[in-house]
């Protein structure tokens, strides 16, 4: 900390006021919709009156989502898409930021491989969910080369597909074009690739903060780790990694909170209108709490809209996240052997 | 010797990689603007990596026919980050300057509440803020889309680590001594001083309300007013398109080239304010 000069309390009044706009804007976009939905969760609140014969309903509304099978398969499912994203988020950013930092390699074209890895991560997901939904249809980009590669004849051959999620000669307009797997059909494919494009989405990220993490590590470490015969396994083990723990713990944490979060791929990813898709295969937390609860008129399936139980099951929704994140923050400091630094945070922004 | 060779073979195997996953980084955009040049037979026969003569067709077509205005939405997108852009920066570069230099008690409570707000997932409380909008009449306004972006608490954390560095303490004095009101001050000297984190941040801030669907999803329910990703949403689940395939991959390319070019023009910015943001050194 830089050291400050007093500058009287007069211009220090000035404090109150540039801080004001923010905090009232947080008082009533942030905080006030929390308590809100505190509130909410105990009444039987809909979309009409919200005010006008308010009834308290005690603890129903959790034990309606509770008993909910598809807000609880929700649950299962947003962990597993999380997980199947990080996973390989985390392994490629660490192997490709020691590579990218290493002295021995001496890599080129650093700047422009992170410039391309971080792109897909501005696009819209709204988008991204739209083409892929092209590109793995019947007659898309990912059928065909699966067909001229002599994939799909072979896992014809193989009877590795059931016959009813085949296409023979899906070419539209007279096209030719051999066997196709009707792959938006088949639910473990279709999870797949919704962790798939998460990973897509947002590995460039975690590259460059990862990267950024292992260049602010000093150089005499490594220095003295190559005099002292180290080898790079040990290295990495005993340097880099221990060293990049805040960094770890800021990408796990952001990541965690945005991935319980994740909705826009989700819900915009599905062929056949279903939110969800078609057997709710990757129905996602936020996913049931916005189509089933809160759009609830609105969807095909004719549940009614009911907003005291999407504020239930959003209730529900910041309980997971809460739990989860403590458990993590401890697992983190039981590894620890050191005195905990002060906790490193980055811009918000929802991540999975 | 062999050592260097090693060296070499490992490069190899690491530059495949890395082109590798550019191709998976790339390949799905190149499709996606070359299918927007390509009429539907032609999508219809398979893959190109060639542009085509369709745009102009397709663009007919997407201007025409269709449920969805998708160039109206684009404006409306256009309008409200805009909006959303100014409010981030303005506000949140004001209060992380007076959380810098200034000593009062909220101080410390302030940005307590900041770091508290990065952490807590706020998406979820959306049905409580949905109940906000309507208790003040405001679905189907921008207002609720764009307002809230005062109390944007990743830019202020975001400008709490920029100034550290950038504050000049003595230049404040002087003015002070010059008769400069605190107000002019921030105006005159510390926003030039803080203009390229500024520039940073106004690009994140732009990007996320661009691609924000959730928010607007659930408080615009006329389609005149419809932002662009739910202009897409539309256009997803509808089958105008369906027909004219070119047509479709043009409105996808429509929302993402402008992304992309303004991204290759400022991409060490963006690169940088990544890592300014996450570390703390």
């Amino acid at each position: 900390m830089k050291e400050r000069i007093r500058t009287g309390t007069k211009a220090d009044r000035w404090g109150y006021v540039f801080v004001a706009p923010f905090l009232i804007a947080v008082a009533i976009f942030t905080l006030y919709p929390i308590i809100n939905m505190v509130i909410m969760s105990f009444t039987n609140a809909t979309n009409r009156d919200f005010t006008q014969s308010l009834r308290f309903l005690g603890f129903s509304n959790y034990t309606t989502v509770f008993d909910n099978d598809r807000f609880m398969s929700s649950i299962g499912n947003t962990w597993k898409l999380w997980i199947m994203n990080f996973i390989p988020q985390l392994g490629i950013a660490l192997l490709l930021s020691v590579w990218f930092t290493s002295l021995r390699l001496r890599l080129k074209f650093i700047g422009i491989f992170r410039t391309i890895f971080y792109l897909p991560n501005l696009l819209m997901p709204a988008t991204v969910a739209a083409l892929y939904n092209m590109l793995i249809g019947n007659s898309g980009p990912l059928n065909r080369m699966l067909y001229s590669l002599g994939i799909s004849q072979w896992l014809v051959k193989m009877n590795l597909v059931p016959e009813n999620y085949l296409l023979i000669t899906p070419g539209m307009d007279g096209a030719p074009d051999g066997i196709a797997v009707i792959l938006t059909d088949i639910p473990s494919f279709m999870t797949g690739m919704v962790a798939y494009m998460q990973w897509w989405l947002w590995f460039g990220t975690t590259i460059i903060i990862v990267m950024a993490g292992m260049t602010s590590i000093s150089v005499s470490l490594y220095e003295s780790a190559y005099v002292d015969g180290a080898s790079g396994g040990t290295i990495f083990f005993k340097i880099t990694l221990p060293l990049l723990r805040p960094v770890m713990l800021y990408i796990l944490v952001t990541s965690l909170v945005g991935g319980m979060q994740i909705m826009d791929i989700p819900y915009m990813f599905n062929v056949n209108g279903r939110p969800g898709g078609r057997l709710g295969e990757f129905d996602t937390m936020n996913v049931v709490m916005v189509h089933q609860y809160f759009h609830g008129t609105r969807n095909p399936y004719g549940e009614t809209r009911n907003l005291g139980l999407a504020a239930a099951a959003g209730m529900m929704i910041f309980g997971v996240i809460l739990i989860a994140t403590i458990v993590l923050l401890l697992l983190m400091r039981i590894g620890k052997d050191k005195e905990p630094k002060k906790e490193k945070t980055r811009k918000g922004g929802v991540r999975a | 010797m062999s050592a260097k060779i090693g060296i070499n073979i490992g490069r190899v195997f690491i530059y495949i990689l890395l082109a590798f996953l550019t191709f998976l980084c790339v390949a799905p955009l190149w499709i996606l603007v070359v299918n927007s040049t390509r009429s539907t037979a032609e999508i219809n026969l398979g893959i190109s990596l060639i542009p085509s003569t369709n745009l102009a067709f397709n663009w007919r077509v997407l201007d025409q026919g269709g449920s969805v205005d998708l160039f109206r939405s684009f404006g409306n997108s256009a309008f409200i980050s805009s909006l959303t852009t100014v409010l981030t920066v303005y506000f949140g570069l004001l209060c992380a300057y007076a959380i810098e230099i200034y000593d009062f008690k909220l101080k410390k409570i302030t940005l307590g509440l900041v770091l508290f707000l990065i952490m807590i997932p706020g998406q979820v409380a959306i049905i409580g803020f949905y109940q906000l909008v309507v208790s003040f009449n405001m679905l189907n306004s921008y207002i609720p889309l764009i307002l809230p972006a005062i109390g944007g608490a990743g830019a202020v954390f975001f400008f709490k680590q920029y100034l550290e560095s950038c504050v000049i303490m003595e230049l404040i004095h002087a003015a002070r001594i010059d008769g400069c009101s605190e107000l002019g001050i921030f105006h005159k000297i510390m926003m030039p001083i803080a203009a390229p984190g500024a520039f940073t941040m106004a690009i994140f801030a732009f990007v996320g309300s661009w691609n924000n669907f959730f928010t607007p999803f659930l408080i615009i329910t006329d389609q005149k007013k419809s932002t662009l990703p739910m202009a897409i949403q539309i256009i997803i689940n509808g089958n105008t398109y369906n027909r004219e395939l070119g047509a479709f991959y043009l409105g996808l390319a429509i929302t993402i080239v402008p992304v992309i070019v303004v991204y290759i023009a400022l991409s060490k910015y963006i690169i940088s304010g990544i890592a300014m943001g996450a570390l703390k050194e």
